[in-house]
């Protein structure tokens, strides 16, 4: 009984992430969405806004 | 905020005035400086202008001006420097702290010729991992982040590489109105010492601009090796640029770079000052009359520098004219018609030619001052490489050879960490099938989850084996070499060497690839560059790739692998070529190509980039083909029941009890052949009831419904099933097969091992589905059709029509079928 409640709630969950990531990628506004990155671009501008991240004085 | 944005009565304290020229010059004497306070008193009627109290005062300003003046609210200042309050007077405390604690940002754009090394500053300084590659054009678009440094928050931009400031291409148009709109507080103008003289040409148009500019000089590593030398400090001053030697991909200088551009931010560096470069008597005379008459109209002035404009409207700027033309100031337009007639007319040539010259003859005028050539003419690396590696004869297989060592590399080299990484989710499937008990949620997680993923991320080391040598090649500047060599070709299918980059981004996401059209200024080439790159093989196809290479042609992986890249290529040129003869018609722009001098690239560069991408195929594994591992087994696995197989479990019951009973009546000693013979049964039944739910499943009845169309190229409905899901991403096409190809006995701790499943897997009737044609005429298949559902998104957004996005899946996928039933239906004629 738990394992189908398990099974069912799991595939449902799968379910709607793809149907919200295709709409998602279909309709951003953002020309990144659904890229898988060749080039190291994608993710990386949120990835580097990490303001303080850096301490230049250390890194020379 | 701006001052334009605060109400009636709101008090506010001055922390920035943008601006340029006379009117900030104006502004500033009128006592709009940092740290002053400012009260809106009212708006006008028509809300414009606004009038406001500074220094005890009043003064209107219009909504326009009063936008580029920045301020705070009264009240957050206080709350800023309550503490630091002893008895003081308020008021004055609070307008002389607030700005020192609010006004701390530096706004900065990098601004240089292509492949200077604006990037690898960018990535150094603010610790982002933007692609860096040793050509140019890789960066298209703005990146921005931020850091901080002595106090100071640098909110910086990377803007794409651009050789002038002219209105040729849309990255010139982009770096200027960026420079012009949103005006960076610093400059800093990255210039490849090795180069200088090219790269100065677009100093020079910065220093019309207005702005202030920080120069790194970028590469002095490799100016210091060929022995020239070069007095910066003088060259700095001339420019009314302070100049900083940097080496970008090391870091140094970069400490200095940034105590620069503060110093300059703060209006403490003597060196940066406004200069004019002189462009010689008879431009000079033309420059002079238009600014005159735009000088007329302070609101123009307010937007874009005088002399900048002036030079821009006798340079016919397109952009400038219809913007004065919008305005209706037909006589500054007149005059600059009049101004150039009478400049073409002296200098006997056309008006580019002349600002050409001019700004040349500035620079040459300038270095001539500062820089000394090494006088002993060394023969440079660069050139004795490229004597080898673009020879006309050995050009061609050295370019060859190098692509079939990566790949046989990645096949070879991923070899070892694969099989770890195989063993290693056998022996998690195999402990969780001992833990869990059984049930559908069991089965989920071991043959849809485990099965599924596990399938997929033993490829993880190929990838990131590929993109080491991709990453490499990109940062030597061989990439740029690739270019050269097939420029010709390019040409003769149609294509100008700018749609190279783009291409060979391709290999690694078709997404930033098509993204990567925008630096082609012509319509119709970038349509067609948009068009042919899904042929480019990306990194999600790979893992399907590998897994049929090892599966049914062992012997020869590395050139199996190079020919399925080079048939995208060829197809590319094929569907170019088509494509540019019928429906994008039209002259090629003509295109100079840089070659970038070679250089070794650092292992933290290349190891950084090989990680991200490894970061990045993990993430996906934890996101779409978890997500698709999920679904195909969901649909493969119910519904459970059907009649048939229930008729084989009750074929099954039946058996078990015919052999216990037979077996009872036997004595001890004689069981064991029947026992055998029992569990072979069983097992031949088991398997049948195996295929019969999967093709009874709501999957099967899919597969079974696209099976007609794929027949013809050899495919089963399981393929079928599993490029379905290749839509999605491409490696869901192994997601897929993994859960689809389990056998009914297959030991838990070989959940990952599909090639072998795959070699085994049967018809009813006993013949082999995979044989090396069928696998042949899948992997053609694989390359051409449908790319995901990203890239369609991306060529819709970049193409601007659903049109285009839709004839790209119709056309691929006719052409895959066309190719796969060429490979199936003539190679079974021989084999």
């Amino acid at each position: 009984m738990i394992q189908d409640f398990l099974t069912y709630t799991t595939v449902a969950a799968a379910i709607a992430y793809a149907v919200f990531n295709l709409i998602k990628t279909l309709f951003s506004s953002s020309g990144k969405s659904g890229c898988s990155s060749g080039c190291g671009s994608c993710g990386s501008e949120t990835a580097g806004l990490k303001s303080g991240k850096l301490s230049l004085g250390s890194k020379q | 905020m701006t001052l334009a944005e605060l109400t009636n009565g709101q008090e506010a304290v001055i922390t920035k005035v943008k601006g340029h020229g006379a009117f900030r010059r104006r502004i500033l004497e009128m006592g709009f400086v940092r740290g002053k306070k400012v009260t809106v008193i009212k708006n006008a009627p028509l809300n414009d202008p606004i009038e406001y109290r500074i220094l005890n005062y009043m003064v209107s300003l219009r909504r326009a001006e009063a936008s580029l003046v920045e301020v705070v609210h009264f009240g957050d200042a206080s709350v800023a420097v309550e503490p630091l309050y002893y008895g003081t007077d308020a008021t004055t405390e609070l307008t002389e702290k607030t700005p020192e604690l609010k006004d701390k940002t530096i706004n900065i754009a990098l601004v240089g010729n292509p492949n200077c090394g604006k990037t690898t500053i960018f990535n150094y300084a603010s610790g982002s991992y933007e692609h860096v590659g040793n050509y140019s054009g890789v960066t298209v678009d703005i990146k921005s982040s931020s850091f901080s440094y002595k106090g100071y928050k640098f909110n910086i931009s990377d803007l794409p590489g651009t050789y002038s400031l002219s209105a040729y291409s849309p990255e010139e148009i982009y770096v200027r109105e960026h420079i012009r709109l949103e005006m960076p507080d610093v400059v800093i103008n990255v210039v490849d010492a090795s180069n200088l003289e090219r790269n100065l040409y677009l100093t020079t148009q910065l220093i019309h601009l207005d702005v202030k500019v920080v120069i790194a000089l970028n590469m002095y590593d490799d100016f210091q090796k060929h022995g020239d030398t070069l007095d910066y400090r003088h060259l700095g001053r001339m420019l009314g640029m302070p100049i900083v030697p940097t080496v970008g991909s090391r870091g140094k200088g970069l400490v200095k770079l940034f105590d620069k551009v503060i110093s300059v931010y703060e209006d403490r560096s003597p060196d940066s000052r406004p200069v004019r470069v002189n462009l010689g008597k008879t431009l000079e005379a033309g420059i002079q009359k238009i600014e005159e008459l735009i000088l007329e109209h302070e609101e123009l002035c307010v937007e874009i520098p005088p002399r900048y404009l002036a030079i821009k409207l006798l340079e016919q700027d397109k952009e400038y004219t219809k913007l004065i033309k919008k305005r209706t100031y037909e006589n500054i337009l007149e005059q600059a018609d009049v101004q150039r007639h009478r400049i073409e007319h002296e200098n006997r040539e056309d008006i580019e030619t002349s600002f050409t010259d001019a700004r040349y003859g500035f620079i040459a005028g300038a270095l001539k001052e500062t820089y000394k050539e090494n006088p002993i003419k060394r023969r440079k690396t660069t050139d004795a490489i490229d004597n080898i590696l673009t020879h006309r004869l050995f050009g061609f297989p050295i370019f060859f050879f190098f692509m079939w060592l990566m790949f046989q590399a990645t096949f070879t080299l991923g070899q070892y960490p694969m099989d770890w990484i195989e063993s290693g989710v056998g022996m998690l499937s195999s402990w969780l099938s001992g833990v869990m008990s059984e049930g559908s949620f069991k089965d989920l997680v071991i043959d849809g989850i485990i099965g599924g993923v596990g399938g997929v991320i033993v490829f993880l080391p190929n990838i990131l084996i590929l993109f080491f040598f991709i990453s490499f090649m990109e940062d030597t500047g061989y990439m740029a070499r690739a270019a050269f060599i097939m420029d010709k070709v390019m040409h003769k299918i149609g294509l100008h060497g700018k749609s190279f980059i783009p291409l060979i981004m391709g290999f690694g996401c078709n997404v930033p690839a098509i993204m990567a059209t925008r630096t082609i200024e012509d319509r119709n080439n970038r349509l067609l560059t948009i068009l042919i790159n899904p042929f480019m093989s990306c990194s999600a196809r790979l893992p399907v790739y590998i897994l049929f290479i090892a599966a049914f042609f062992p012997e020869h992986p590395g050139t199996l692998l190079f020919i399925l890249y080079g048939t995208g290529i060829l197809l590319a040129a094929l569907v170019a070529k088509l494509f540019k003869r019928f429906i994008f018609t039209g002259k090629d722009h003509p295109f100079v190509m840089e070659l970038p001098t070679y250089r070794l690239p650092t292992l933290k560069a290349v190891i950084r980039n090989m990680w991200h991408k490894g970061q990045q195929y993990l993430r996906k594994m934890g996101g779409i083909i978890l997500i698709a591992s999920i679904i195909v087994w969901f649909l493969g696995y119910f519904p459970r029941e059907s009649s048939s197989t229930e008729a084989l479990k009750a074929q099954i019951e039946t058996v078990t009890s015919g052999y216990e009973s037979d077996l009872a009546l036997l004595d001890e000693g004689q069981t064991e052949l029947l026992a055998a013979q029992r569990d072979s049964e069983l097992r031949k039944l088991g398997e049948q009831l195996h295929r019969e739910q999967q093709e009874e499943s709501y999957i099967g009845r899919l597969g079974h419904a696209i099976e007609p169309l794929i027949r013809p190229l050899g495919f089963d409905w399981k393929m079928g099933v599993s490029l379905l899901s290749g839509i999605a991403a491409k490696e869901i096409v192994v997601s897929t097969m993994a859960v689809l190809y389990q056998s009914a006995y297959q030991d838990e701790n070989d959940t990952a091992a599909l090639a072998q499943n795959l070699k085994n897997d049967k018809y009813a009737n006993g013949e082999p589905v995979f044989t090396p044609l069928v696998a042949l005429s899948f992997l053609m298949f694989i390359l051409i059709y449908f790319p995901c559902i990203a890239v369609i998104a991306a060529i819709k957004k970049e193409s601007g029509a659903w049109k285009w996005a839709i004839f790209t899946i119709v056309y691929t996928t006719g052409l895959a079928w066309l190719v796969s039933f060429a490979v199936y239906q003539i190679g079974s004629i021989f084999v």
